[in-house]
């Protein structure tokens, strides 16, 4: 079905993003990839000045442990964490590694009210390939 | 992974349908419902009494039997006609079924500036379930 599926996982997610990744595996061709990425939010230069130097990175770097940890178990799926702006960051890396379908939960758990969150919409309106959007 | 999924169905977009059917084939567990959905909007009534009432059952033949031909192998799917505006036709009968996943086309082919058409945007915003949008 897809050769290339994109996982975004918000930093501060729910445990389990188990959903996301059974849909990925349903939507994978045989011998399809699937990348669950996170991005870690720049942090802005009066604030990092204060910060010791390679906090950031440091950050991105325990993310991307984390996440491997959580999600290594699945076969074929590499865990990525990224430094910069959540929905330009998920588009960018799907249009940079010919990614042909992103899955992405709608919004926060608890922020029900919202129907769709910014990232999500972002993700949605402007990416170039199919779109899944979990609730 | 889900138990019942919605495949709105428009008749200009027939490559489209096609993949929309298999992507809900692939996610749909066993046993699971797949319904395509067509939805006419409704004639103006500044059109209509113009028009004798024989002709709109006419048109309404025609337009199932279009539907028919859209779909092509209707193995294990189920055809619905609707009257109603598209996007709140769509939301509302998948609220009504407990469809748990809709996968619809993101607009209409040939018009691939549009980033999201009006009704999947509509469907994407407000549906309650998961959505995927094909592009």
């Amino acid at each position: 079905m897809y050769e290339h599926i994109l996982i975004g996982v918000a930093p501060d997610h729910a445990p389990g993003s188990g959903a996301a990744v059974e849909i990925a595996e349903c939507l994978r061709k045989k011998g399809g990839r699937i990348t669950a990425l996170t991005v870690i939010e720049d942090i802005p230069p009066y604030v990092a000045q204060y910060l010791p130097p390679g906090q950031v990175e440091k950050n991105r770097a325990e993310a991307e442990v984390s996440l491997k940890a959580e999600l290594g178990g699945v076969k074929g799926l590499k865990a990525v964490a990224v430094i910069g702006q959540a929905a330009a960051s998920i588009l960018d890396y799907a249009e940079t590694h010919g990614v042909d379908c992103i899955i992405i939960a709608s919004h926060r758990p608890g922020l029900s009210d919202y129907f769709l969150g910014s990232t999500a919409s972002r993700v949605v309106r402007h990416a170039l390939c199919s779109v899944h959007v979990v609730r | 992974m889900y138990k019942t999924i919605l495949v709105p169905v428009e008749f200009d977009h027939t490559p489209t349908t096609a993949r929309a059917l298999e992507i809900g084939r692939h996610l749909l567990d066993e046993g699971g419902r797949l319904i395509a959905l067509h939805v006419v909007a409704p004639v103006p009534t500044y059109v209509s009494q113009f028009i004798p009432e024989m002709q709109l059952v006419e048109v309404r033949n025609q337009v199932e039997e279009a539907f028919r031909a859209e779909l092509g192998d209707t193995e294990g799917v189920e055809m619905v006609l609707i009257d109603g505006t598209p996007g709140a036709a769509i939301v509302d009968y998948a609220r009504r079924q407990k469809v748990e996943c809709i996968v619809i086309a993101s607009h209409r082919p040939g018009l691939s500036d549009i980033l999201l058409g009006s009704t999947a945007s509509r469907v994407v915003r407000h549906a309650e379930c998961s959505v995927h949008v094909v592009r």
